[in-house]
């Protein structure tokens, strides 16, 4: 119950990131959303994961975006127009994703009915005894099955480091490294 | 019904010691400064100025509440609430004593963490929506102290998680009870200090307020409620930052020697002794510290403080690994 009400406010949220003319309030709702999008995770018991959202993505993410809109000199863009113009084009991106997503789900739905899966339902007793908390359920599949993954994950990140470090790297006159 | 009663009821045992303690932080960090300075202080309301922050209160509260014509007025209001909301969120997770604590989480570091992060959103607001050119300039400054030392403050916080095995923070206070972490730390506990001094934008790091500057930093524009809003979560921040390096360096409410005339005193108690140590240094660091240059500041904390945490934590984890320390 309490899932759909934070899913609602979710998705009015995300209206009004695309919706709100001054670029502050659409950043101010983009952190409403990730931080309503958290504690939907925080609902399915994920908590781990629905800290680090907060952490990277509002802690970090979002303030650079801030950061830099707050520095540019942006012009409050009202004309009716041009607005109509984007906003058909969103609205009707939204409705493409949503048939897309809705459709698949539709039929997975009859798929279950008919197998009927409640018929061999079983208890896992093991996980009624033993149980772990989320950092150890993530940590033992992220350094077994997926380390490769974690590891190109870092690759990617070092390569990005190293690409916005040649966009501002200044070099000397003769050669050396500017300050 | 009845349980949620003593949910309000654990609320409120948690808020009203925590103003009130705020309010005398206030007081303490006055006198200790005058004596610094060779003052007497405030000392003519009440019983030796015992009732100075109360007075200060009700000043702060009778006052009119001024909204700048071009703010943008919403989020003006919300910045100051969206502050003190913060600061008073952490202290959930908080152990005053053994089994003494509201929310036993067992992500309890990560959560204190996640709202110090959402914390810079009070500030950099405030500023931008005050529309004015000193508090905007403050506020950046600000947000961007917090930000970067926010990442030291984590490589430190996670040193301390490899050593005792858990994100819990009675669990952390529990595994420091042959050693506090102080000691094997040391480095650490320096490095954690001064950022949390940065982290509060307190003195010597207190450039978001460079009087001389830039007036009063991002809350310039405020008055009355708002304001006194700010200051409180200012404070209330400072001594959560303080119980923070209590829990992590310095075995929370444990005492200092498992034996007879320590144990005497009861945990909470040793918790707000060590709580006191830090608010005095605090305080004592604003009396005798200059402050550093913006400059300066940004380098200390990405060319100094980075690259030393950073490298501690390769340190102590081949430590554990080779001595076969790891706690799991």
């Amino acid at each position: 119950m309490m899932f759909f009400l934070f899913l609602i406010f979710l998705i009015f949220c995300s209206f009004g990131v695309i919706s709100s003319r001054n670029p502050i309030h659409s950043i101010l709702f983009l952190v409403c959303v990730f931080i309503l999008s958290s504690v939907l995770l925080f609902c399915l018991e994920v908590e781990f994961l629905g800290l680090s959202f907060i952490l990277i993505y509002v802690g970090a993410i979002a303030i650079l975006f801030l950061f830099v809109v707050m520095m540019l000199d942006l012009k409050i863009n009202d004309k009716l127009f041009n607005r109509l113009e984007y906003d058909l084009v969103t609205y009707f991106l939204i409705f493409f994703f949503f048939i897309e997503l809705v459709l698949p789900f539709s039929s997975f739905n009859s798929f279950t009915q008919d197998l009927n899966y409640s018929s061999f339902y079983w208890v896992n007793w093991s996980s009624q005894i033993e149980t772990f908390t989320n950092i150890q359920a993530v940590g033992q599949v992220l350094y077994s099955h997926y380390f490769i993954f974690f590891l190109l994950a870092g690759f990617i990140l070092f390569v990005s480091i190293i690409g916005s470090l040649m966009l501002t790297l200044t070099l000397n006159k003769s050669g050396g490294l500017g300050s | 019904m009845f349980f949620g009663l003593i949910i309000i009821l654990k609320i409120f045992l948690i808020i009203v010691p925590l103003l009130l303690s705020v309010a005398y932080f206030t007081l303490a960090e006055r006198k200790i400064m005058a004596s610094i300075q060779r003052r007497r202080g405030p000392n003519v309301i009440g019983y030796l100025g015992l009732l100075q922050p109360l007075a200060d209160g009700l000043k702060l509260f009778i006052k009119e509440t001024i909204l700048p014509t071009s703010a943008n007025i919403f989020i003006f209001l919300l910045a100051p609430i969206l502050t003190f909301f913060l600061s008073l969120m952490g202290w959930v997770v908080i152990p005053f004593g053994e089994n003494l604590v509201v929310a036993n989480v067992n992500i309890g570091l990560l959560y204190l963490f996640a709202i110090s992060a959402l914390s810079v959103y009070g500030i950099i607001l405030s500023g931008w929506s005050s529309n004015s050119k000193y508090a905007f300039l403050g506020s950046l400054r600000s947000a961007s102290q917090m930000v970067s030392y926010e990442v030291s403050i984590g490589f430190i916080v996670i040193s301390v998680v490899l050593c005792s095995g858990s994100f819990n923070l009675s669990e952390i206070i529990f595994s420091q009870s042959k050693v506090w972490y102080c000691l094997p730390l040391f480095p650490m506990f320096l490095i954690f200090f001064v950022s949390a001094l940065a982290e509060t934008n307190r003195h010597p790091f207190d450039l978001p307020e460079a009087e001389a500057e830039l007036v009063s930093g991002y809350n310039v524009e405020y008055s009355a409620m708002g304001f006194a809003l700010f200051f409180l979560g200012e404070y209330a921040n400072m001594l959560l930052m303080s119980s923070l390096t209590t829990i992590l360096f310095f075995g929370g409410w444990l005492p200092l020697l498992n034996v007879i005339p320590f144990t005497f005193l009861p945990g909470p108690v040793w918790f707000a002794g060590k709580i006191c140590i830090f608010v005095v240094l605090f305080c004592w660091i604003r009396a005798a510290l200059p402050r550093y240059r913006y400059d300066q500041l940004m380098s200390l904390g990405w060319k100094t403080f980075l690259p030393v945490s950073l490298g501690w934590l390769f340190f102590s984890s081949s430590i554990l690994i080779c001595f076969n320390f790891l706690p799991f």
